[in-house]
Formats: C-alpha cells, sequence, structure tokens
C-alpha cells in the first residue's frame, strides 16, 4: 500500500492525513508539528512565563501523557519552566488504578517528579462511594467538580503556580456547545485556554486546545504511549457523549467544524467574564462564582469534617 | 483474504488484543469493521464518528482511502479507540 509523499518535508511517504487543512504528513513532520502548534497555543494565549513552575494533570489516559511529553519537550528547549505531573484519584474501582500504574511509569521514565491526591484523603469519599448515594445530578457532575478542587489543591501544595490539563480541541469544542446547550454561557469563561488569574487559584492553562483528539490519539500511538484498557463505570451518564458524536459526526461532513466552534466560544469569553466575579465561598472560604461553592453545595458538611466520613 | 488485527486500549478489553480474520479478496476497511462488529459483537458499531482511529500498517486509513481502502494479505490494522480517557 503506498501513500503520497508528506506535503511538509516532501521526501518521506505521509501517514497521517488532516482533512481541515489538506495535510498529508509523515510521522517526523506530524511530530514536530504537534510541538509546533502546542509552542503557538501557548504563546497565542500567554499560557506561560519564563521560570514557571507547572503542575500537569496527568490522568493516565492518553491526552494527558501526549501533553505530559509534548511539553517536556518544549519546556527543555525553551521555557525552561519547571514541570511536576500531579494525579487525582477519585476512587473509581478498575479505572483509576491502571491509570495510576501508567501514570507512575511515564513520569519514571522522562525523570519528572510526580505527586498523586486521593478523593478519599481530600474529602472523605471515594467516587464509587458518592455514585452509591441517592443523588440528582450524573456522577460526572460531581466528580469534575470534585476533580478540580483537587486538582487546584495538589498544584497549590506543590508550589506551581500554572496547571496544564489535557484538554483537547474537541473538549474545548464540546464544552462550548454543552455551555450553550444548558443556557450557561457564564461558564464560557473557564474556556479561555490561558486561564485566569484570581486568588486562591491556580491558573489553568490548556495547552492541547488547538489539537484535535484524533491527532492526539495518533500521537500516542506512534510514542507507543501505553493506553487504558478500562473505561469510566460512569461514562455512559455524561450528556458530553451525545454532544462528542454529534460534533464528530458534524467534523467528517465538514471538516474545521470544531475549529470554528472553539473560535466562537472565545468571542464570548470576554461578555461571560463580565458576568461571573469570583468570591469566596462563605463555608470553605476557596474561590467560588456564588455564596457557596460547588463542592460545598454537592458535599454539604464534608469542607468542615461534618459528613460523617474521614475529615479532610 | 487474511488480515491481523490489533486492538488498542478499551477495545482490547471488550475482545482478545489480536484477531486473526479471513476476508474474501477485495475487502476493503469498511468490510473488515462491519465483519469485526459482527464476530465480536461486544465491540458495539466501530464507527469512526463514535471515535475509532484506524491504522493501517503504519499508515492513518484517513491518508489512505478512509473505509474503501482495500485490504492486503497479511497486512495489520490496528483500531485505537479516540474518545477514550484525557
Amino acid at each position: 500500500m503506498t501513500s503520497l509523499n508528506c506535503t511538509k518535508c516532501r521526501a518521506r511517504p505521509s501517514v497521517f492525513y488532516r482533512p481541515y487543512s489538506g495535510e498529508r504528513l509523515c510521522s517526523s513532520c506530524f511530530r514536530t508539528s504537534l510541538v509546533e502548534r502546542v509552542q503557538l497555543s501557548i504563546n497565542r494565549f500567554g499560557m506561560l512565563e519564563h521560570g514557571s513552575r507547572i503542575a500537569v494533570g496527568v490522568s493516565g489516559g492518553k491526552d494527558s501523557l501526549t501533553l505530559l511529553h509534548l511539553l517536556k519537550q518544549i519546556e527543555d528547549t525553551t521555557h525552561g519552566s519547571e514541570i511536576v505531573a500531579v494525579t487525582v484519584d477519585e476512587g473509581i474501582r478498575g479505572y483509576r488504578d491502571e491509570a495510576l500504574g501508567i501514570v507512575e511509569r511515564a513520569c519514571k521514565s522522562m525523570g519528572l517528579e510526580w505527586k498523586l491526591a486521593t478523593f478519599h484523603n481530600m474529602f472523605g469519599w471515594t467516587m464509587d462511594e458518592l455514585a452509591a448515594q441517592k443523588r440528582e445530578l450524573g456522577a460526572c457532575s460531581f466528580c469534575g467538580v470534585l476533580r478540580r478542587r483537587a486538582l487546584n489543591d495538589i498544584a497549590r501544595e506543590v508550589g506551581a503556580d500554572r496547571l496544564a490539563t489535557g484538554h483537547t480541541l474537541d473538549d474545548m469544542a464540546q464544552s462550548a456547545l454543552l455551555n450553550i446547550l444548558r443556557g450557561d454561557i457564564g461558564k464560557m469563561a473557564s474556556l479561555d485556554p490561558g486561564g485566569l488569574s484570581s486568588p486562591g487559584f491556580v491558573r489553568r492553562i490548556k495547552p492541547l486546545c488547538e489539537v484535535p483528539e484524533r491527532e492526539t490519539t495518533f500521537y500516542a500511538y506512534l510514542s507507543d504511549f501505553e493506553f487504558q484498557g478500562a473505561a469510566c463505570s460512569y461514562a455512559g451518564e455524561a450528556m458530553r457523549g451525545d454532544v462528542r458524536i454529534f460534533l464528530n459526526e458534524m467534523e467528517e461532513k465538514h471538516p474545521g467544524t470544531l475549529f470554528t466552534t472553539f473560535s466562537t466560544s472565545l468571542k464570548l469569553i470576554p461578555a461571560a467574564r463580565e458576568a461571573g466575579l469570583m468570591k469566596a465561598c462563605r463555608v470553605c472560604g476557596e474561590p467560588s462564582a456564588g455564596e457557596l461553592c460547588r463542592v460545598c453545595q454537592l458535599l454539604p458538611g464534608v469542607s468542615r469534617g461534618e459528613a460523617g466520613k474521614v475529615p479532610r | 483474504m487474511h488480515v491481523r488485527v490489533r486492538f488498542v486500549g478499551s477495545l482490547g478489553r471488550v475482545t482478545r488484543r489480536e484477531v486473526e480474520m479471513t476476508l474474501p479478496d477485495g475487502s476493503v476497511v469498511g468490510d473488515l469493521l462491519r465483519e469485526l462488529s459482527e464476530t465480536y459483537p461486544n465491540l458495539g458499531s466501530l464507527d469512526t464518528a463514535k471515535g475509532i482511529l484506524i491504522v493501517m500498517d503504519g499508515v492513518e486509513a484517513g491518508n489512505l482511502q478512509g473505509l474503501d481502502t482495500p485490504l492486503t494479505e497479511d497486512g495489520e490494522v490496528t483500531l485505537v479507540p479516540v474518545a477514550h480517557g484525557g
């Protein structure tokens, strides 16, 4: 089977096609193009400063491992920032335990510091225990809120001034559409890939915001990363799955849809930012959009150690 | 026609990590996916829109003729889940 030559180097056979740009890339130019794309996003959205200490949220999935790999290459040669990998164990039996081994081996092979936090130690509940409770919200709603808090806490703990997450272009476009479908325009502000400087928050950056998930997947395949075998047992509950399928179908029929959706969301950020200034939660003092932060809304008493479980 | 299929990540959980398939001469990638879904119902619909990256002997199928790409004798097809794990 023969393929056309790479449209960048014109020397080697191509292995990957980008329908949205028409490029056909060899493995070497594909890898280089991802490093360059991430570097451009970092610059475009002013994500880093020289000497930043970056906590990289690594779940063990292909996106976060790709992020860690790309940032390590970029920071080794440019910004000179420090990288520390951070992982949150939500306590999902059979899912996260496999991922922890993958993260530990990846960090060891790259010579990176790794810090682990658990829902159990931070909130007194594992995700499996929370999912078993009578609840109106889907498990992903709980998990997302608690994971964001846990990542912020652990990033502060390791002295980071940036928290990098593996959100891809697909994630960004899905979140934008979800915010519209739920009528939650105020949440668009959190889609700023360069993050916000806010008291109590480690600034969150999303260096993969312009990299489609198909490309993080192919990068992980080319790099021979260990792929997680287990799927999250609660993933099917999320509305995001439906939006993902819709956007994937649109992208297949109309290449570039993901980029357009993302660009549109960027235009809505200034208005969203005006609408939602952060204050301190009246219970736990953590940053919050309202009087009570989402963690204290979901787990009343936990921040004060009154949940009848292991207090923080 | 004989091909080797490798399943990566979560796809390897629902069946074996590697299977051998025999299809009529002239079969294309789309035929292979349909055959796999029938032989291994646990895999569900192997729909690219639902997040499967298809790699044929190291080349992503979109760089060839997508689902219409002819299979090659003794070739290796790797199926990688896209929509899984951040």
